[in-house]
This record gives C-alpha cells, structure tokens and sequence, in this order.
C-alpha cells in the first residue's frame, strides 16, 4: 500500500523500491529472504554469458540464473527462486534450468498444494502446484522434473548468518 | 518548490546510543512530497530509531535531517509539527475523545471556537463524529487508533508517521485496516511516513 518501501538490517538500507519491485527483483539475498518465501540454492558461478550466469549445485546440477549480485566466475553464490515459479513436469523448451526433484511432502492449502522436494540435494526445496483443473498430481516419493526461467532465478551474495 | 525536491531528507545520518555501536549507519534517505514511504525490517535494524530521530525524541549522533528545507536537528520535538502515532496509541486515558483531540491545541494556544471546530472535522474524518464524549477504553481496538490518527492530525502537520501501525490490532482488524487505510491515508494527510514490521 506504499509508495516505496525502505528495507532496513542492521542499520542500513538494503533496498528502497516500490513493493513490487522488492518482491520481483531483490538486489540482495537479505531482501530476497526477508520479503515473501523465497527458495535458496547454493552453488558455484562457472560460467558467464551476458547476464546469465551458470551455477554448479552442490550436487552437480548445472543451473541457469541472472547474476544480479555475483562476484565473478569461480565465486560461490546463493540463486534465490519463488516456489512459484517453479513449473513441475514442465513442456520441453519451456524452461532454461531442469532438474530431477523428489517429493518429500505434500500439503493441501485448497488454492495450491505446497510440495516439499529434494532438489540439487537440498531437501528443503518448495513448489508451489496452483490447484488449477489440471494440476500435477504428486505423492510423497516420486521423482519429477521442476524446471525454471533464467530470469526467475537470481543470483545473489552468499548470506552470511 | 519543484516536485522532485526532498521533503523529508536524511543526510549521512548515524545513531550510536553507546558512543561505540552505531545502530544506524549512513542514513541516505529522500522523500517527496506526498509520498507514503514504509520501512520494514527485523528488529533491531534501525526503523524505529530512524522514526525518533525524526520526531525529535532521539538526538541525530551524525548526519543531518532537513523538513521542507530546513535543518531539524536543534529543533525540538513540539516546534517540528511531526504527526505520530504510537503503537500503543498513548491516548490520554482520564479525557474524553473531544479532550484528547482538544489537548495539542489547546497547549498551542488556540482559540476555544476554532479548537471545536477542528476537532470536530478530524473526528469525522476519521469517521467516529458520534464518539467525541466517550473515552478510550470505551471504544475497540480500531476505533482507538483512528483516535489516535486523528489527534496526531489535529495540528496540521507537515509530515505524518505511525511507529507499527497494524501491530497491536487483531488480525481480522488488521486486513479491514490494510484495506481501509490504504484509501483513507492519501485523504488524510499529504504527507506521510510509515513504519511497519509486519510483511
């Protein structure tokens, strides 16, 4: 309902956007996490074209983000992702990172179903399925494809806590 | 004064309250005119200082806060005609709403008609024209606060804050004030700042 919002840590402005800007585009991993559900996935910067940047996940997957706030190639970077944006089952070519992800829990909140996965082997990883006609129909164990756009995924610092 | 100029201007503004750990760090913050700003954070991140620096209850450690083109920094709290509601709404428990409303003006030496007379277009700005002789404890939650906006508004000010606006309201209050507030503020007042924790 504001104008701006001023995102404030530690004595300091992180971000001083429009609302929707701060949810769509946050500029670091402290605003990404602090403004609405995020997922994180750690990983490695290995290559760079452009704006968007390959990440090696700590298990070996190859991610596709947009270096919105990485070092360099060779630095560690945090790719911060809104479960829902994550497509699960998705058409080929539809999106520039997939992965295999393994259903650890589901939970019915009748206008989405929140899935817990295990993906780039962080177990922690959620999607949210819109509980729209004809949804995904997932049980705890199986194994899926979740896939994303580049551009949703943004690679930022490392949060040090 | 051109629209893009700063109304309310933070200026390399520091706060220690130890003299070692500064708990705001280099404020650079610019508001216009009219503009509704909210700042949101964990505790501890230097919102409410912020707040208080303006309002004049805590002193700038470095740095300088300029309102509509003037320095604040030596100017004290009442003779910076700054808006504010608390989060606890501070109303005066022993007077009635009208006395509540009454009370800054009345410090501020205002004539008895034109005070009536302010008082009673801020009390039905704010919709609760029919409770003047009732007093806090007699009103719920929301209509408290609307109380407290209007007595921050009675004198006029030229900016306008509220220091965790929906936080003591329970939370079906809290959505209808979400809704209300956000076509009732811009009407209420032009200028406005706006501190929240909630998300």
């Amino acid at each position: 309902m504001s104008n701006r919002i001023a995102v404030f840590n530690d004595g300091v402005i992180q971000q001083l956007a429009a609302p929707d800007t701060l949810y769509e585009a946050p500029e670091n991993a402290f605003v990404a996490q602090f403004i609405g559900e995020n997922n994180t996935l750690y990983g490695k910067v290995i290559g760079l074209d452009g704006d968007i940047c390959t990440v090696e996940a700590e298990n070996g997957d190859k991610l596709k983000a947009l270096g919105v706030n990485i070092q360099g190639v060779g630095f560690d970077t945090m790719i911060s992702l809104r479960p829902e944006r994550v497509e699960v089952n998705p058409e080929s070519g539809q999106c520039s990172s997939t992965v295999t992800g393994k259903v650890e829990e589901l939970i019915y909140l009748g206008d989405h179903i929140r899935s817990r996965m295990n993906v780039c082997g962080q177990d922690d990883f959620i999607v949210k399925i819109p509980n729209s006609a004809n949804h995904a129909q997932l049980s705890p164990g199986d194994t899926v494809k979740v896939g994303w756009k580049a551009e949703d995924a943004r690679a930022l610092d490392v949060l040090v806590s | 004064m051109s629209s893009s100029e700063a109304y309310v201007s933070f200026q390399g503004v520091q706060k220690s309250y130890d003299g070692e750990t500064l708990v705001v760090k280099d404020l650079n913050l610019d508001t216009q005119r009219g503009e509704f700003l909210t700042m949101l954070g964990p505790s501890g991140s230097g919102k409410s200082t912020c707040l208080m620096m303006l309002a004049g209850f805590e002193t700038v450690t470095h740095g300088e806060i300029i309102l509509d083109g003037t320095s604040i920094n030596n100017v004290p709290p009442h003779k910076r005609n700054i808006g504010m509601v608390f989060q606890n709404y501070a109303l005066f428990p022993h007077m009635t709403v009208n006395e509540n409303l009454a009370f800054p003006l009345q410090v501020r030496k205002m004539s008895k008609s034109d005070i009536e007379d302010r008082v009673k277009n801020v009390l039905d700005m704010v919709q609760l024209g029919s409770f003047g002789s009732r007093r806090p404890m007699q009103l719920s939650g929301g209509q408290q606060q609307r109380v407290a906006v209007a007595r921050s508004l009675v004198c006029d000010p030229k900016a306008f804050m509220m220091d965790e606006p929906l936080g003591a309201l329970d939370k079906q209050l809290r959505e209808q004030m979400q809704y209300e507030k956000k076509i009732s503020i811009r009407c209420w007042c032009n200028n406005s700042l706006c501190d929240s924790r909630s998300k």
